[in-house]
């Protein structure tokens, strides 16, 4: 379902961020993505939102080549991917689900179908009763939850989520992955970039290691270290 | 994008623009003045329009026919002319009657003459005030057309008057919109620098660049709006006492009567108003779009 044919990124300054990266990753899969900060983990991921066009090479989600969309077909392609980060980048002034909700406005969906999906989404994510909630009421973890169900209340083929545990402690963090497996067994293909060796090795998922821009190791059931 | 989303959008630029509402009066209060002053050159343009206009309908092209010449083939030549509203056809018999009255007692003085002197004339009525020496040197070629006599010098000046005040008050207007456009694009601009975090995350869950823009757009429109109802009462206001002063001040100068120019001034303000909401918000949304 995404595919990345030969691709190289090249940044403005010189600095590579991708160097000739193969993979595919197909529909319904799990993906660890690990290797040190700056092996291309990050460049990956937004060149799959095409935050970043590749320098060379093609990248096809679904069959399309991303990187000869125009610019107006961009916002289609982000409603068919989720993000979620580290820093959980929710609204401070608004609400749990006026912060989920902002992601189905964009689609025009009626106030109803709105707060249908919104209450939906809440529960399946375990937050249901904290709708009316400010962000800087709930725990990181709980934080991390709202943006999960900001990404996926579109239902989008992919879940891109880079480093999401990277602000939680160990227990939460395991509660937050745990989540993602859910939201990966009910079909929506999962790619997580991540420094966290135990949920790697504990959930024995297949890894595909980076290091200066390139896939150097990429096993079905992987573990953090070689 | 479906009407309730706009209305939506709407609603959010409204809030925008109260949610910094120190700032958003401050702008509105500038722009309006500059409305005012803007107002006023219009003003003086639709005047100055009329002015042009009115001078051409009292000035009159008098050609002259030689002897012999057939009258309606000159006649026809001449409503051929671009420009030309009208004619007038005064005989030789007609002209040399009212020349008789002007004289007065002295048209004894005609009597000596055998043979009437005058010609044929026609008089000219043009549409336009700077048309005319263009149809005099047209109409001299004709056939059959002695002479062609007009006002031309003082016509001319103030011709030339008139056109220099109205690239004037063209380039002033031009000027002064600029300056609020300038105010309108750095208000705007501070509403996007503190929605900077909405408007990335609304990149990132798909919105479109017209989503993300609608607001920004909407805030710019309500602030042209309001600067420019305001500015159309007060240009109106100060309209009604030049119109009350002006009479006794500038006798000789006509001036268009409210219901003539008021309506314009505040149609066109209002249009200016949204136009410099419009692109005042698109300036300052467009960087962060990219």
């Amino acid at each position: 379902m995404i595919h990345f044919i030969d691709v190289s990124k090249i940044y403005p300054n010189g600095s590579v961020g991708l160097d000739r990266v193969n993979l595919t990753v197909e529909k319904g899969e799990f993906v660890f993505l690990v290797g040190p900060s700056g092996s291309g983990k990050s460049t990956l991921l937004r060149l799959i939102t095409r935050e970043e066009k590749p320098t060379e090479g093609k990248v096809l989600v679904g069959s399309r080549n991303i990187a000869r969309l125009r610019r107006k077909e961009i916002p289609y392609l982000r409603r068919r991917i989720g993000v979620v980060f580290q820093d959980f980048r929710l609204l401070p002034k608004l609400t749990v689900a006026e912060n989920v909700a902002f992601a189905l406005e964009v689609n025009e969906l009626s106030r109803k179908e709105i707060r249908r999906r919104v209450a939906e989404v809440l529960d399946l994510v375990g937050l249901a009763g904290k709708e009316r909630a400010c962000p800087r009421e709930l725990s990181g973890g709980e934080q991390q939850r709202v943006s999960i169900a900001r990404a996926i209340v579109n239902n989008p083929l992919v879940l891109l989520a880079d480093e999401p545990t990277g602000n939680l402690d160990p227990e939460t963090s395991w509660e937050i992955v745990k989540l993602l497996e859910t939201i990966n067994i009910r079909g929506t293909t999962v790619i997580m970039a991540t420094h966290n060796e135990t949920i790697v090795n504990t959930l024995q998922r297949r890894v595909v290691a980076m290091a200066e821009g390139r896939t150097v190791r990429d096993e079905v059931r992987g573990s953090y270290q070689q | 994008m479906k009407i309730i989303t706009l209305g939506k959008l709407a609603g959010e630029g409204m809030a925008n623009l109260r949610a910094r509402s120190g700032m958003g009066l401050t702008a509105i209060t500038i722009i309006t003045l500059a409305f005012v002053v803007l107002g006023l050159f219009l003003v003086l343009f639709f005047n100055l329009n009329s002015l042009g206009t009115s001078l051409a309908q009292k000035l009159q092209l008098r050609v002259f026919l030689t002897d012999g010449a057939s009258i309606e083939t000159v006649g026809e030549s001449l409503r051929s002319l671009p420009g030309v509203e009208g004619l007038e056809f005064v005989s030789k018999a007609q002209a040399l009657e009212e020349l008789r009255k002007q004289l007065g007692e002295r048209s004894e003085l005609l009597d000596l003459v055998e043979e009437n002197p005058l010609p044929h004339t026609y008089i000219v009525r043009v549409r336009e005030a700077e048309l005319i020496p263009g149809i005099a040197e047209e109409a001299k070629t004709i056939v059959g057309v002695e002479e062609v006599v007009y006002g031309r010098e003082s016509l001319g000046k103030v011709l030339d008057f008139i056109n220099t005040v109205s690239i004037l008050s063209v380039v002033g207007m031009v000027i002064i919109f600029l300056a609020t456009l300038f105010i309108v694009v750095n208000t705007i601009r501070l509403t996007v620098i503190a929605r900077k975090e909405e408007i990335a995350i609304r990149k990132l869950v798909g919105a479109t660049d017209a989503f993300i823009r609608a607001p920004f757009v909407f805030e710019g429109i309500f602030m042209g709006l309001a600067s420019a109802s305001l500015a159309s009462l007060l240009a109106d206001f100060t309209y009604r006492l030049v119109l009350e002063r002006a009479p006794q001040a500038i006798p000789f100068l006509p001036i268009l009567p409210r219901e003539a120019v008021v309506p314009q001034v505040t149609l066109s303000l209002l249009g200016l108003g949204v136009l410099l909401g419009i692109v005042g918000s698109w300036v300052s949304v467009r960087k962060y779009l990219r």
